[in-house]
């Protein structure tokens, strides 16, 4: 009888609380707060001190643009799959390996929307491939993908030799990807703007998006209501391998060379920011505003420490803090609000 | 029994077997569930009962034995059968719920109402999903569709699991346990639900623990133990002492 009794406070106070103590439980309240907070300071402190924190200068804002969408698409993407309830480590290898064969397709060549074509056919490949052995073998996705990504990464230094390819997509191509429109703004946010819209969508308004929060959140009861859950988690290693892919395009169309070990460690980079954006390493709960703000935090502090002149071991200390103490904090709030 | 049971059964299981290894969760298993009816499935830990279920919702499937519906043969190989070749509506036993997931998601998890291209008709959901708990199970303190399970109690938790069942009823509901967690005033209101589905001319298979309950509900008991069926009585040709000493002997 306590436990009914219990159990009955505790519905009412989580259907009498308010609007900004639901706002605070969803899974991106906490970072959009954060977020606006961060970002008001960082303003308030530019404006006071112009020449010394440059962060509202023209430069700077269009190297945020410019910096956010690699690792914004690529959390989109990672963020969709966590949800589902899996990891993807061999991301950062895909992104590498991808570009380099649209590159390598390219300088052979071949119109540069078929070297995109064969990038995209290679992320889904993986994505397939990760999926498969996951669900098919019981595999911790965790142990699949760190093992994919020692084969992409060596299988892409095999192809490439270790030497990078210097190449120069077409005008439209360049302009449509990483151009700039309106002056200010730059193609590649709004590539990113745009994605995570469709990311959005998806998840929030589509059915394969149910599926997803639901496989996520309790694949037995999925499994019951007739969801098929491995397929639902194999289309989610696709999507997380395109978004990883069509980041890899982006990052190397502008600076014109690519080779296979771009940025290591980009994974982690994607989990601490979905983490940061409220998404649960459990499965079943996150979202895209949230995993979009995340990737954007990320890179806001990176500026910071940048602008602020700080040593850049502070970023690693940074995503370290924020993997502990944002899962944490995440718990918290969801236990109190 | 009401008079609206029929003849011929509603859905008949001939022999079923099923076991896991070296242990028989079900041995020869035969059952009749006619339209009209509240049929108990009774016995202690481990004696088939969830395992029969289960069979009949398409999550597993026997090593032998036929099911038939209306007299004639069917297979039930996944969910999808139980629904649409059975008529069967399942409740689970672990709510079969997500908890980070709202109500109204829940409610339409896997039978979403979409356009041709997938997408979700959320209003039309959230309408109707207020009008399963409105009419189905009403559930105090439940405003909205949109609360997330893991903001409601067990109870109302509960409740919604069976308000979705209820509302993609066929001709059978299946309840496995579905009043465990349940209030006194919402286990009552569950008990008035499976009535009057049965009344209405479907019929509903309980599963339960709590004899009390089966006995003050149901119209016919099936008493499993140790995989096997020991007694089937309808209401008339038994009392709760002889259930109840039934299954303390077993």
């Amino acid at each position: 009888m306590s436990g009914e009794y219990t159990n009955s406070l505790k519905a009412n106070r989580y259907i009498q609380k308010g609007l900004f103590d639901r706002f605070r439980a969803s899974p991106a309240g906490n970072v959009i707060l954060v977020f606006l907070l961060v970002l008001l300071t960082c303003s308030i402190v530019s404006l006071i001190y112009p020449d010394n924190f440059r962060f509202l200068s023209k430069p700077n804002l269009i190297i945020l643009q410019r910096a956010i969408p690699t690792l914004g698409i690529m959390s989109i993407g990672v963020g969709i799959l966590m949800i589902t309830g899996e990891f993807d480590l061999s991301v950062g290898a895909v992104f590498g390996l991808s570009a380099y064969i649209m590159a390598m397709v390219y300088s052979a060549g071949m119109p540069i929307l078929v070297g995109v074509i064969a990038a995209l056919l290679v992320g889904i490949i993986f994505g397939l491939i990760n999926g498969w052995i996951t669900t098919s073998f019981g595999i911790p996705s965790f142990i699949t993908t760190l093992g994919t990504l020692f084969i992409i990464r060596s299988g892409g230094r095999l192809v490439s030799d270790n030497v990078p390819i210097i190449f120069q997509v077409p005008d439209w191509f360049k302009t449509l990807m990483t151009g700039r429109m309106l002056g200010y703004i730059q193609m590649q946010f709004v590539w990113f703007i745009i994605i995570a819209i469709i990311a959005w969508i998806i998840l929030n308004r589509h059915t394969i998006g149910n599926h997803f929060i639901s496989v996520g959140g309790n694949q037995m009861s999925s499994t019951q209501v007739g969801i098929n859950v491995k397929k639902t988690k194999i289309l989610a290693f696709v999507l997380c391998s395109i978004c990883a892919v069509i980041a890899g395009i982006m990052s190397v169309i502008r600076v014109g060379v690519v080779n296979t070990d771009a940025k290591p460690l980009m994974e982690l980079e994607c989990v601490a920011a979905c983490v940061m954006g409220g998404v649960a390493l459990t499965g079943g709960r996150g979202s895209i505003v949230g995993v979009a703000v995340g990737a954007i935090m990320f890179h806001l502090v990176k500026d910071i420490i940048i602008l602020g002149k700080l040593p850049a071991y502070y970023l690693e200390l940074f995503i370290g803090l924020v993997i502990v103490f944002g899962v944490t904090l995440n718990q918290i709030a969801k236990k109190k609000y | 029994m009401k008079n609206l049971k029929s003849k011929n059964p509603l859905l008949s299981v001939k022999g079923i077997a099923k076991s896991y290894g070296h242990v028989r969760a079900l041995q020869n298993i035969d059952i009749d569930i006619h339209s009209g009816e509240v049929l108990g499935l009774l016995g202690d830990n481990g004696a088939g009962k969830s395992t029969l279920i289960k069979i009949l919702s398409g999550i597993i499937r026997p090593d032998k034995g036929q099911i038939f519906r209306k007299g004639k043969e069917i297979n039930i190989l996944s969910r999808k059968d139980s629904e649409e070749k059975a008529g069967i509506q399942t409740i689970y036993q672990d709510i079969a719920l997500v908890k980070s997931m709202s109500i109204l998601r829940n409610i339409f998890a896997g039978q979403e109402r979409k356009t041709k291209l997938g997408f979700l008709k959320l209003n039309e959901m959230r309408d109707t999903t207020m009008q399963i708990l409105n009419d189905h199970v009403k559930i105090a303190g439940i405003t909205s569709p949109d609360l997330l399970i893991e903001e409601l109690s067990g109870g109302q938790a509960q409740a919604v699991a069976i308000a979705r069942a209820v509302h993609f009823q066929r001709d059978i509901l299946l309840l496995d346990e579905p009043t465990s967690a349940l209030s006194v005033r919402e286990t009552n209101k569950v008990h008035s639900i499976m009535r009057e589905i049965a009344d209405a001319g479907n019929s509903c298979v309980f599963v339960t623990h709590n004899l009390y309950h089966a006995f003050q509900v149901c119209d016919r008991f099936v008493v499993f133990s140790h995989g096997e069926v020991v007694k089937s009585s309808t209401k008339e040709n038994t009392s709760l002492d002889e259930l109840t000493d039934l299954i303390l002997a077993n």
